[in-house]
């Protein structure tokens, strides 16, 4: 059930009504309605998988509590690497292990030797990076004492499990979540009206952008061989807000509808394209896992507490493991270590935090200074892109190495007429929102009559139902 | 609460009312005159002929894939082709003959394969056939039924709001000069048979290579079931032929599966899929439009099952 499908929106319709009319506002009736529809939910992906995300949430809430009732410290930290091994290890066995066996298979045949290993038939489960990283953090938040468990299993399955953030995130935290989840959830108008707005912003991006530029961005990439360079650069630019369109435009959706139920998510996205150098695209995109990332393995590794060495070596790890997380493939690491690459020398100089606030803050325009560091680290974006995309890394390299070719010089085949118009509607409403959530957030202070709100809104629907491109799957769906 | 229910209902009504609006009011120029209006001559002289007819159903397989005037003259049965466009789905497609079928007829049906295939719309029709309903021939809004009607919403909506956002409506893809020629109503002649096509050479056919292994709808073939059973309840003779095919390695697997669900239903095919496999010469501009050789000679295996 895809949140850009006439299913999906019947189905929240029907929450939505039970959730706030059926359960008397109790919140216990309240979480258990939410636990039924998210396991439906998950279930309609593939409901054998279900037993594997109740397994795992039963092992955290479990451990969680075993390590708070344990009579020492040994007993404690035994009941936590239980739970960190187990967690890890689904991860691993479904998400990495054919490329673990296939990687050591590959060695074995560089040093001469004939390797006889078999591979798994494994289906990845949806959403599994997502979902094992949740119960990963409150496991840690517990053990590390910043929160208390919680005690009724119906709370803690709705923190892991809650639809809206189950199969791509955000990565939310028990000390974020779960205090909305064991509180009363009272309708607020304004807040619900701003829910509606973001997912049709979201439906938008992913709809009208997203699913358009794959229609010209897959044919380029999985026949760049025969593609003039024109055409190459033109699949590298789109992929970048394919990408940006499906992953933020989920984000919004999910964001927005949890709004709808009184429950406020982690923002996953700051407007990452206008950054001026990488370290503030990484401040921007992805930000649920980017901050995990810096709360429970850079600081834990000492972060940049110590010498320049280490912080640096921390740094790498992070953009590594972070590469990695994505999924079983060289080109993700690769990503991750190109990433690395650039962020290196604003670390070494100690220029990682120069742009800490939004660029052109209360100006309509950029500097020129602003908007050249703007596209320059879109354009470094866009190569990094190019290995996350490709098949492998030899296809990455192929690609580039096809751009410089004399036919880079000659108009792209692919028209991008109407779809080039959209990007920059899209272009333009975020910059002029970029110092707020998403797109349309707070509308009504530049649009305050009514009929020219509403006028939009129309046209945004309009142009869904009319553009929008092929159905894709959410690409982040794989991680 | 009660405000924000209100808010979005008004706001749903608003939006309704365009949809409502655009649909019955605002007439669609880009079809004007095209292909889809032959649809209303063949109406009327399916109407208009007298039984015991000939009454030929299918999609442009048949449009642009027969010579009636020839199944007449070696028949002697007054013929109507019927056939126009695969997207009008397989439900359609036979609703819209059911009334004009009386004792002595014989209906030929020729599905094209897509109506046959589970996990797709084909069988209730696509976005040209709410073009077709509701800006050519509104009066054949009287053959949906409930059910088409809700899995038709989506294209519905979508078709009403191409009539204000343009965009160009995908009847029949566009090409070069012969096109705007042969997919006009002007085009079809007194039986319902696109002819003006037929003095133009053939055109590049894009071919599909990988094989074709969906699985069969078997809520379509009960529809078709349930159709010869009808035709037979009238009185009327029920003859089922493939449609002619360009590449049959790659359908094969289908049509093989295709076959012998048929025949377990007691529907089959009057001849085998095979059979209708025609050299790639002799096709016009899509694997199942003929050029005029291909059609006397797909038009003859037909007459040759008419007269067994």
């Amino acid at each position: 059930m895809l949140f850009n499908s006439i299913q999906f929106a019947l189905f929240f319709l029907l929450v939505f009504l039970i959730y706030w009319f059926a359960t008397g506002r109790k919140y216990k009736i309240q979480n258990i309605l939410l636990l039924i529809s998210s396991y439906y939910f998950y279930g309609c992906w593939n409901w054998h998988f279900l037993f594997l995300l109740i397994f795992s949430t039963g092992l955290d809430y479990f451990t969680g509590l075993m390590m708070t009732d344990a009579p020492d410290k040994k007993h404690r930290r035994f009941w936590f690497w239980l739970s960190i091994c187990i967690n890890l290890g689904f991860l691993g066995i479904f998400k990495y292990y054919n490329f673990f066996i296939n990687s050591f298979a590959d060695l074995l045949i560089v040093v001469g030797l004939t390797p006889h290993i078999s591979t798994l038939s494994v289906i990845l489960p949806v959403g599994i990076s997502f979902y094992t990283f949740h119960g990963l953090s409150y496991v840690i938040d517990i053990y590390n004492d910043r929160i208390k468990p919680e005690r009724d299993f119906i709370n803690y399955s709705v923190f892991v499990c809650f639809f809206p953030l189950l199969v791509a995130g955000p990565i939310e935290r028990a000390t974020h979540l779960l205090p909305q989840i064991t509180r009363e959830r009272n309708f607020d108008y304004t807040k619900a009206v701003d829910g509606l707005r973001q997912i049709l912003w979201g439906l938008f991006k992913k709809i009208v952008i997203a699913d358009n530029c794959a229609s010209i961005v897959n044919p380029i990439f999985d026949n760049y061989h025969t593609q003039p360079a024109s055409n190459l650069i033109l699949g590298a630019l789109l992929f970048a807000f394919q990408i940006y369109g499906d992953f933020s435009g989920y984000s919004d959706i999910a964001l927005g509808s949890a709004r709808l139920l009184g429950i406020e998510l982690l923002r996953n996205f700051g407007f990452p394209y206008f950054s001026r150098d990488i370290a503030e695209f990484w401040r921007r995109w992805h930000i649920s896992l980017t901050t995990w990332f810096r709360d429970y393995l850079y600081i834990p590794l000492g972060g940049s507490r110590g010498s320049k060495w280490v912080s640096i070596r921390n740094t790498f790890i992070i953009f590594l493991v972070s590469g990695f997380w994505h999924g079983a493939n060289w080109t993700f690491l690769f990503w991750g270590a190109f990433h690395a690459a650039l962020f290196m020398p604003l670390l070494v100089f100690g220029r990682n935090r120069l742009h800490t606030n939004t660029v052109a803050e209360g100006k309509y325009l950029p500097s020129l200074k602003e908007f050249f560091q703007m596209v320059f680290t879109f354009l470094l974006v866009v190569i990094g892109w190019i290995f996350f995309r490709a098949p492998s890394i030899t296809d990455a390299f192929g690609y580039i190495h096809s751009v410089f070719s004399l036919s880079l010089f000659t108009f792209p085949t692919h028209k991008v007429g109407t779809l080039g118009l959209y990007i920059l509607i899209l272009l333009l409403v975020e910059w002029m929102q970029r110092e707020r959530k998403y797109g349309l957030e707070k509308i009504e202070n530049f649009l305050v009559f009514k009929p020219f709100r509403w006028t939009v809104y129309i046209l945004l629907i309009f142009s869904i139902i009319q553009f929008g491109g092929k159905s894709e799957t959410f690409i982040y769906f794989q991680f | 609460m009660n405000k924000f229910i209100n808010n979005s209902l008004i706001f749903i009504c608003i939006i309704a009312i365009i949809i409502l609006f655009s649909l019955f009011f605002i007439p669609n120029k880009k079809i004007n005159e095209n292909s889809l209006f032959a649809n209303i001559d063949k109406h009327k002289r399916l109407d208009s002929l007298p039984s015991p007819k000939i009454i030929l159903i299918g999609g442009s397989n048949f449009a642009y894939g027969i010579n009636s005037k020839m199944i007449e003259e070696n028949t002697h049965y007054p013929v109507v082709n019927m056939g126009l466009h695969a997207g009008f789905g397989l439900m359609y497609t036979i609703n819209e003959v059911k009334d004009n079928i009386r004792k002595g007829d014989i209906v030929v049906l020729s599905p094209v394969y897509q109506w046959l295939k589970s996990g797709n719309e084909m069988l209730y029709g696509e976005e040209v056939l709410i073009a077709l309903l509701f800006d050519v021939n509104r009066s054949d809004l009287r053959y949906l039924n409930v059910e088409q009607g809700i899995y038709l919403l989506p294209n519905t909506v979508s078709y009403a709001v191409s009539k204000l956002v343009p965009r160009k409506l995908d009847v029949m893809g566009e090409g070069a000069d012969w096109y705007e020629k042969i997919y006009l109503r002007t085009a079809f002649n007194k039986y319902g048979d696109e002819s003006q096509h037929w003095k133009y050479p053939k055109q590049s056919i894009s071919i599909g290579i990988s094989e074709d292994n969906s699985d069969i709808s078997l809520k379509s073939v009960e529809t078709v079931r349930k159709f010869r059973l009808y035709v037979e309840k009238q009185g009327a003779r029920f003859i089922m032929i493939p449609p002619s095919l360009i590449n049959y390695n790659t359908i094969r697997p289908f049509a093989n599966k295709l076959s012998a669900i048929l025949k377990q239903n007691k529907t089959p095919f009057a001849i085998e899929p095979d059979s209708c496999v025609l050299d790639s010469s002799l096709f016009f501009n899509t694997a199942y439009h003929l050029n005029k050789r291909g059609v006397e000679i797909y038009t003859r295996i037909l007459i040759d099952k008419i007269l067994e």
